[in-house]
């Protein structure tokens, strides 16, 4: 096939052009898979960086706890109930005979005269300034739902709300508390406080380390997590949601029902391995998800609970959106340009050999 | 105790609640109801003038004009006022000075949440942010979340409000137990000491 020489021009730098559009693409397309590694890497950080907040904060609870553990009125407080325990003839007997009329008035809502002995002592009022209101007044909050304190038998010392039963030394978090030192609980509702959150336990030890009793506290969880989600950096479209490690859900920047099974859920179903990112639909919208598991801190072993954060790939790409819109403007531009430019250039070469050829074509005829 | 209150459903209610309330501690509640033409209430305060305390209930104006005559009444007792004495507009000026307010946690500094949130609301409207606007921010918010990936529609707003739910948002935690059909803001006793809510637990 024979091709004018102004369409060969022409064809040439299209092509040239058309190859400087597809580069560009390529390069756009490469640079929006480069943002968005970079931006679910960068939020697994984030992430990884928020659980550490929240293990860090519930561990510096445990800390306030075992720093209080060593004040005097309580350690005087607990020392004399073990005293007076010891003098008792049967402490099983006695502890068992309280706890059945504790848990009778508990669940008609009665307070007896050794509760309200128990809420209104030194130590009681002392737990409920330093633990309840100080954090009340300041942050307008509870940090501390409800503390209590009991004997190494078990028995209720002290406590700032009314607790379901008397007795604790059957309980599981009792236990290890004794035995490991300190006790950290998986979050949970507390149907006396009405709220959920993490209970902390804390061993009693006098200056020979030798064991009184149990602190414990209900530690408002919702507020940790919060305080963790605002110190960190995130978009105008940035969701939270922390599950525990079987997929219940926990916490949510949106409004969620406590402990919903969330495990089928696109944005659980896609977490794999300790941490990572990936992109989901959800609500509608496309989101990047990045996650991670908690790992604990210092000797508190973590929850294992999951973080999920999700971002908008709208917003989050949208540099990269922006950079690609531009290029198919400018591309188009530029060919419409490469077109005519390579007319005109086309025809300042043409022109001359076809006005060469034609009067060679006349001088051949006159021959 | 004396209270002012509005005379329409609402005060009256806020009325039954304060004789509720003060009966049980011995308390005597002498009530003095508020027509809405009325401007002047210097015969209303001068019943109430030798109360140990007023309650003052009513809308923002209300409001501003009752802290402005107990004022000039000269009225000494204690003044307490509802959630809608803690609005800016009432907290600055100098005749409510002093009264106890009931207060939500949005105007708590300390109260991080809150306080991000007020930034931006003064950085895009160039105002500062009131409890109004944040419960409004508060249940836009609280119904996307309920609301994703459902149907939108009357029925599914009935039955994802009626399924209780746990919301994080500027005035705390919102918990809402299935089947509760009301959404307690919650509110923190206070004090407005020197054009600030000062809160007290």
């Amino acid at each position: 096939m024979k091709l004018k020489i102004g369409t060969k021009l022409i064809g040439s730098f299209l092509l040239i052009v058309l190859l400087m559009a597809v580069m560009a693409f390529y390069s756009a397309s490469l640079s929006q898979s480069s943002l968005k590694e970079a931006v679910g890497r960068s939020s697994i950080y984030l992430v990884e960086e928020m659980l550490q907040r929240i293990d860090q904060d519930i561990y510096l609870k445990l800390e306030v706890l075992q720093t209080h553990s060593k004040h005097k009125v309580l350690q005087n407080t607990v020392l004399q109930s073990n005293e007076e325990f010891e003098k008792l003839a049967s402490i099983g007997d006695f502890v068992a005979q309280r706890d059945r009329e504790w848990t009778t008035a508990a669940a008609e809502e009665e307070v007896t005269s050794h509760m309200n002995a128990l809420l209104s002592n030194e130590l009681a009022n002392g737990l409920r300034e330093e633990f309840i209101h100080f954090y009340e007044r300041k942050y307008g909050y509870r940090v501390f739902a409800e503390v209590f304190v009991t004997n190494k038998y078990g028995a209720n010392v002290a406590q700032t709300g009314k607790t379901s039963d008397y007795r604790q030394d059957d309980e599981q978090w009792w236990q290890i508390t004794r035995e490991r030192g300190f006790y950290i609980g998986d979050i949970e509702f507390d149907t006396c406080i009405g709220t959920n959150g993490i209970a902390v336990g804390v061993r009693i030890d006098d200056s020979a380390d030798s064991f009184l009793g149990v602190i414990k506290t209900f530690v408002a969880a919702e507020d940790i997590i919060r305080e963790a989600e605002i110190a960190i950096k995130k978009y105008e479209t940035t969701s939270i949601k922390l599950t525990t490690k079987d997929g219940k859900l926990i916490y949510s920047t949106k409004a969620f029902r406590f402990l919903e099974d969330v495990s089928e859920k696109v944005f659980i179903k896609n977490v794999k391995g300790e941490s990572g990112f990936f992109i989901a639909e959800e609500g509608g919208r496309e989101k990047l998800f990045s996650f991670a598991h908690s790992k604990g801190y210092r000797d508190f072993d973590g929850h294992g609970w999951i973080l999920v954060m999700g971002h908008d790939v709208a917003e989050v790409l949208k540099p990269a959106f922006t950079m690609r819109t531009r290029i198919v403007v400018v591309s188009f531009v530029f060919i419409v340009l490469g077109i005519f430019i390579a007319y005109i250039i086309s025809r300042s070469i043409s022109k001359p050999i076809i006005a060469v050829r034609n009067a060679a074509v006349v001088i051949a005829k006159a021959i | 105790m004396g209270i002012l209150h509005h005379d329409n459903e609402f005060g009256r209610s806020i009325l039954e609640l304060l004789q509720k309330e003060l009966k049980g501690t011995g308390g005597i509640v002498e009530a003095e109801d508020i027509k809405p033409a009325i401007v002047d209430l210097k015969e209303s305060i001068a019943r109430l003038i030798d109360m140990e305390a007023i309650y003052i209930t009513g809308y923002i104006g209300l409001l501003e004009n009752i802290f402005k005559q107990l004022k000039e009444q000269n009225f000494r007792g204690f003044i307490l006022s509802m959630n809608n004495a803690s609005f800016p507009t009432i907290v600055t000026i100098p005749e409510a000075q002093g009264s106890y307010v009931a207060a939500p946690i949005i105007y708590n500094p300390n109260f991080l949440f809150a306080k991000e949130m007020g930034e931006k609301y003064v950085t895009r409207y160039d105002k500062p942010i009131n409890h109004a606007a944040a419960v409004g921010y508060d249940f836009i918010k609280i119904l996307a979340g309920l609301l994703e990936d459902k149907e939108v529609s009357r029925e599914s707003v009935k039955s994802v409000l009626e399924a209780g739910f746990i919301y994080s948002g500027v005035f705390g935690t919102l918990n809402v137990q299935p089947g509760e059909h009301d959404i307690v803001f919650p509110l923190h006793p206070a004090q407005i000491v020197d054009g600030e809510i000062k809160y007290l637990r």
